[in-house]
C-alpha cells in the first residue's frame, strides 16, 4: 500500500515530532516513512559515542543541525574510569565537519575535547550557534579563544564542570567587537580571571543575553555593573560572593538585582559573606531555580533566603541547610520539583550538621510536586523511606547516598531492603534510582518485581549473591543503564541474562566478581556487544581465567571494534578486526 | 540464544553450586581474598550484617599506584584520633577514606570541601595516618596530551611529589620542573611556599621540561 500523503504533508507532520523516541518509532512504520523521516531529522542524540560510527549516522541522516554525544560512563565522575580510557570526540568532529557543513549545535558530555577539535569546530561550521560541554576535558583556554573568535553566529557557550587547562583569561577578549548575538555564556568552571572591561563590553553589546554564569574570580563589587548592563537576564551566576561589608556596595547590589524583573535562576555564591545574601531578596519570589551548593554558610542565613522563594522549583544546597531549613522549605516552597542536598564534608563519618532523614521526610510531606531527589545524609531508616514513598508516589528520580557504605537502618539495625522496596512499589513512575546503605538480595527482588519503568539504576556495596543481579536484569523491563560497584555479583547472573544486555545501553561493573573467562565468553557469544575489560594490573595475560576483573564495561554497539583503546582496556572475545576470537 | 552455564568456567563464588539455581535463596557472601592482606578471622562465612568499612577495602583490587587506597595495615596500631578498630561497627570521628570514588561526589565539589578542610587543619601535620582523605589534582606533562591525577595526600614534601610525577611520565627527576596553578589562577614555580600553604592553594599541576 503506497503512502497516499504527499511528501510535503508528511514532512510537515513530522516536523512536530521532536523527541528522538517518537522519530525512531515513526521511522519503522514503513519504508517510505523511514525515508521521509531520515531526510528531515534535525537533531541526533547518541548516548554512547562507541555505539555507532559517525559515518553511519551521517549516511542515514543527511540534514542534521544538532548533534549530542556522550562519552565516558557515569562513574568516570567519581574517578572510577582511568585516564585515557576514551571518549575522544576528534574522530566525530572530523566526520561531521565533512558531512554536516551547516551544523549549528554540538553538545558533548564526558568527552575528551582537544584544542584541535575546538579549532576545527570554529572553522568548519559557518552557521555554528551552540556549544555545550558538560564534564569534558582535554582543552585549554586557547581552544575557547578559537571558538569565540571564529564563530560569528555563536549564541551559546556553556561550559559545565569542565576541566580546562587555563593558559590565560584572554580568551574572552577574542569576541569580536561586532559580535552581538550572545544569548548564553557559562564560564563558572574556569579559574582564570578574565578582563572585566572586556566582559562588561560584551554584556553591554549582547541584547539577547539571557544566561550569564560568571566564574569565581569576578568580585562581588563588580556584579552590580554587569546586572545594570543586562537587566533582561533570566539566569545569573555570581562569582565569589564575598566582600567587606560596605553599605554602598550592598545597596547598589540590591538595587541591581531588583532591576532584573525576568530573573528565574541564580547560582554561583562561592565563599559567601552572609550579610550580602539578602541583597537578592527582591528577586526571591521570581526564582524557580536556586543553586547555593557552594555557599558554605549556616542554616539560618540560608533558610531566611530560601524561605522567601515561594515559586522555587529546583533547589541545590549543602547539608548546612539542616533539617530545620528543609522543614521551612516544606512549608514555603510548595512548587518544589527537584531537591539536591550535597554533603559539606563528605569524608567524615560523623555529621557536623543536623541533617538527617527527617529533612527529606518533611519535604516529601510538604511539597506535593516533588519528583526528583538527590540526597546525601548519614542516617536512614526503613520507616523514613516508607513515609517518603507514600507521601510522594509521583517521584521519578530518587538518589539517596548514605555516606557510610553498608549503613543499616539506624533505628532497627536491619537492612534497608524494605524501605527501598517501598520506594519502587509506590513510585510507579520511577525512572532513576541510586541506592546505598545495607542492602541484601531482597531489595533486588523488590526492584525486579516492581520497578518496571526504571531506566537507570546505580548500586554500590550491596547484595549477597548473583541472585540480586539476576532479579534486576530479568525483572526491570525498561532498564537501559546499570552501574554497579563493589557488589558480590559474578558470572552466573551476567551470562544467564546476556540477551538483556543487548536491550540496554550499557552495564558497568567494578570491584565485583566477574571473571575474565565470563567476559571472554560474553564477548564471543554476543556480537552486538563490546565487552570491555578495564584492568590496570600488570601481566594480565597470565592471570587465570577465573580471576575477577577489576572493571568491566559492556555496551551494545553497531560500530564494532574500538581502535582507540589504551593498553589497560581489552575488548573481549573479538580480535582486532572486530571478528570473533574463538581461541 | 541460550547460554549454558558452567561452560568450563570455575566460579570464584565457591559457595554456590555450578548450576545456577534460581530457587536458591541462601544469602551467602562469597569471599574474595586479595593478595594484599591476610585476613585471619574465621568468620568469613558468617559476615555480620553490618560490615565495617575495613573488610571491603580488601576486596578492591585496584593496584594503580596513584589511586592507592589507604593501607589499613597501618591503622590498627596506635590510637590516633580517627582510627578504626577492625571489628567495630560505628566509630566516632572516623574518616571515610581509602575507598575510591566514595561518596560519589564530583571532583569540582570535593575541592570546595577540601578547601574547607585544608583551612581548618592547616596547622596539623598529616599525622592522622596520612591518606585517610584523598586529594586528587590533575597533572599535565608538557608535550603529553593525556593528563594524570595524583593524590597529594600521599606526599609530605615537594621532593617525593616531583619524583612520583617524573616517574609517572617516564622522565628523570632532574629533567623536570614542577609548576602549579593556585587559587587565584596564577601559575607559580613549586617549592617556594611551605608545603601546607601549597596544599591549601593548589588547583592543578604542570610538569615542564628543564
Amino acid at each position: 500500500m503506497a503512502c497516499s500523503f504527499p511528501e510535503e504533508v508528511l514532512e510537515h507532520v513530522f516536523s512536530f515530532l521532536t523527541s528522538q523516541k517518537d522519530r525512531n518509532a515513526v521511522s519503522v512504520v514503513c519504508k517510505s516513512w523511514y525515508e521521509m523521516e531520515r531526510w528531515c531529522r534535525k537533531r541526533i542524540f547518541v548516548g554512547n559515542c562507541y555505539s555507532v560510527n559517525p559515518r553511519i549516522m551521517i549516511r542515514r541522516f543527511p540534514e542534521v543541525k544538532s548533534v549530542e554525544l556522550k562519552g565516558k560512563p557515569h562513574f568516570a565522575d567519581f574517578n572510577l574510569v582511568p585516564e585515557g580510557w576514551g571518549g575522544f570526540v576528534y574522530p566525530w568532529i572530523v566526520e561531521i565537519a565533512r558531512g554536516y557543513p551547516w551544523l549549528e549545535e554540538i553538545r558533548l558530555k564526558r568527552m575528551v575535547v582537544t584544542d584541535e577539535c575546538l579549532e576545527m569546530i570554529s572553522k568548519s561550521f559557518k552557521n555554528f550557534k551552540v556549544l555545550v560541554l558538560s564534564s569534558c576535558e582535554g582543552f585549554s583556554t586557547d581552544g575557547l579563544a578559537a571558538i569565540v573568535a571564529n564563530c560569528r553566529n555563536l549564541r551559546v557557550l556553556d561550559l559545565r564542570e569542565c576541566e580546562v587547562e587555563e593558559l590565560s583569561g584572554h580568551w574572552l577578549s577574542h569576541f569580536p567587537d561586532s559580535f552581538t548575538s550572545l544569548e548564553s555564556l557559562n564560564m563558572a568552571c574556569l579559574l582564570s580571571e578574565v578582563s572585566f572591561s572586556a566582559l562588561e563590553r560584551l554584556v553591554a553589546r549582547s541584547p539577547n543575553l539571557k544566561t550569564l554564569r560568571l566564574n569565581r574570580t569576578v568580585p562581588l563589587e563588580k556584579l552590580s555593573t554587569l546586572l545594570q548592563r543586562a537587566p533582561q537576564l533570566v539566569d545569573f551566576g555570581t562569582g565569589a560572593y564575598s566582600a567587606e561589608i560596605r553599605p554602598d556596595v550592598y545597596s547598589s547590589l540590591a538595587d541591581a538585582f531588583s532591576g532584573c524583573k525576568n530573573l528565574k535562576s541564580l547560582s554561583g555564591f562561592w565563599d559567601v559573606t552572609p550579610a550580602y545574601l539578602p541583597a537578592i531578596c527582591s528577586v526571591c519570589s521570581l526564582l524557580t531555580s536556586l543553586n547555593l551548593s557552594y555557599a558554605t554558610t549556616q542554616s539560618p542565613d540560608l533558610t531566611k533566603i530560601v524561605g522567601q522563594c515561594y515559586n522555587l522549583q529546583r533547589l541545590v544546597v549543602l547539608d548546612y541547610i539542616e533539617d530545620t531549613g528543609l522543614n521551612t522549605i516544606s512549608i514555603s516552597c510548595k512548587d518544589l520539583r527537584e531537591l539536591v542536598v550535597f554533603p559539606s564534608d563528605p569524608f567524615v563519618a560523623d555529621a557536623d550538621v543536623l541533617l538527617t532523614e527527617q529533612g527529606l521526610v518533611s519535604v516529601s510531606q510538604g511539597c506535593p510536586k516533588l519528583q526528583s531527589v538527590l540526597y546525601f545524609c548519614r542516617q536512614m531508616s526503613n520507616s523514613a523511606l516508607i513515609s517518603i514513598s507514600k507521601n510522594r508516589p509521583n517521584l521519578t528520580c530518587f538518589r539517596l547516598c548514605i555516606i557510610e557504605p553498608r549503613a543499616p537502618d539506624y533505628v532497627t539495625l536491619e537492612p534497608l531492603d524494605v524501605g527501598f522496596g517501598s520506594v519502587v512499589e509506590n513510585c510507579k513512575q520511577l525512572t532513576r534510582l541510586s541506592m546505598s546503605g545495607l542492602l541484601t538480595d531482597r531489595v533486588f527482588e523488590y526492584i525486579g518485581t516492581h520497578a518496571k519503568n526504571l531506566d537507570m539504576l546505580s548500586i554500590a556495596f550491596a547484595g549477597d549473591s548473583d541472585l540480586g543481579l539476576h532479579h534486576v536484569l530479568s525483572g526491570c523491563d525498561s532498564l537501559r543503564k546499570l552501574e554497579i560497584r563493589d557488589c558480590p555479583f559474578g558470572d552466573k547472573a551476567l551470562l544467564a541474562n546476556a540477551s538483556k544486555l543487548e536491550r540496554m545501553r550499557s552495564l558497568w561493573m567494578s570491584s565485583c566478581f566477574v571473571s575474565f573467562g565470563a567476559c571472554k565468553l560474553l564477548g564471543q557469544k554476543m556480537p552486538g556487544l563490546n565487552v570491555e575489560v578495564i584492568d590496570e594490573r600488570e601481566n594480565i595475560s597470565s592471570i587465570p581465567e577465573c580471576t575477577p576483573v577489576e572493571k568491566v564495561y559492556i555496551y551494545r554497539t553497531v560500530s564494532g571494534q574500538r581502535f582507540d583503546i589504551p593498553d589497560y582496556v581489552r575488548i573481549m572475545g573479538k580480535d582486532k578486526d572486530g571478528v570473533y576470537d574463538l581461541s | 540464544m541460550e547460554l549454558y552455564l558452567g561452560l568450563a568456567l570455575s566460579s570464584s563464588a565457591s559457595s554456590c553450586s555450578s548450576q545456577f539455581d534460581l530457587n536458591c535463596h541462601e544469602s551467602t557472601i562469597p569471599v574474595h581474598r586479595s593478595n594484599k592482606r591476610k585476613h585471619d578471622d574465621d568468620d568469613d562465612d558468617h559476615v555480620p550484617q553490618t560490615l565495617p568499612l575495613l573488610v571491603w577495602n580488601n576486596f578492591c583490587c585496584n593496584k594503580n599506584q596513584l589511586n592507592e587506597e589507604h593501607d589499613q595495615d597501618h591503622d590498627n596500631d596506635g590510637d590516633n584520633d580517627g582510627e578504626v578498630e577492625s571489628n567495630s561497627i560505628f566509630v566516632r570521628r572516623r574518616n571515610i577514606g581509602g575507598v575510591i570514588g566514595w561518596p560519589p561526589v564530583k571532583l569540582c565539589r570535593r575541592k570546595v570541601c577540601h578547601r574547607k578542610i585544608g583551612s581548618n587543619g592547616g596547622g596539623s601535620d598529616d599525622g592522622d595516618g596520612g591518606g585517610s582523605k584523598s586529594m586528587y589534582v590533575k597533572v599535565h606533562m608538557e608535550g603529553i596530551g593525556i593528563a594524570r591525577k595524583v593524590d597529594l595526600n600521599m606526599h609530605q614534601s615537594y621532593q617525593t611529589l616531583v619524583h612520583t610525577l617524573a616517574n609517572m611520565f617516564g622522565k628523570c627527576y632532574g629533567d623536570v620542573k614542577l609548576t602549579y596553578q593556585d587559587k587565584e589562577g596564577d601559575w607559580l614555580l613549586a617549592g617556594d611556599v611551605p608545603w601546607g600553604s601549597f596544599i591549601n592553594t593548589i588547583q592543578r599541576l604542570k610538569l615542564l621540561k628543564k
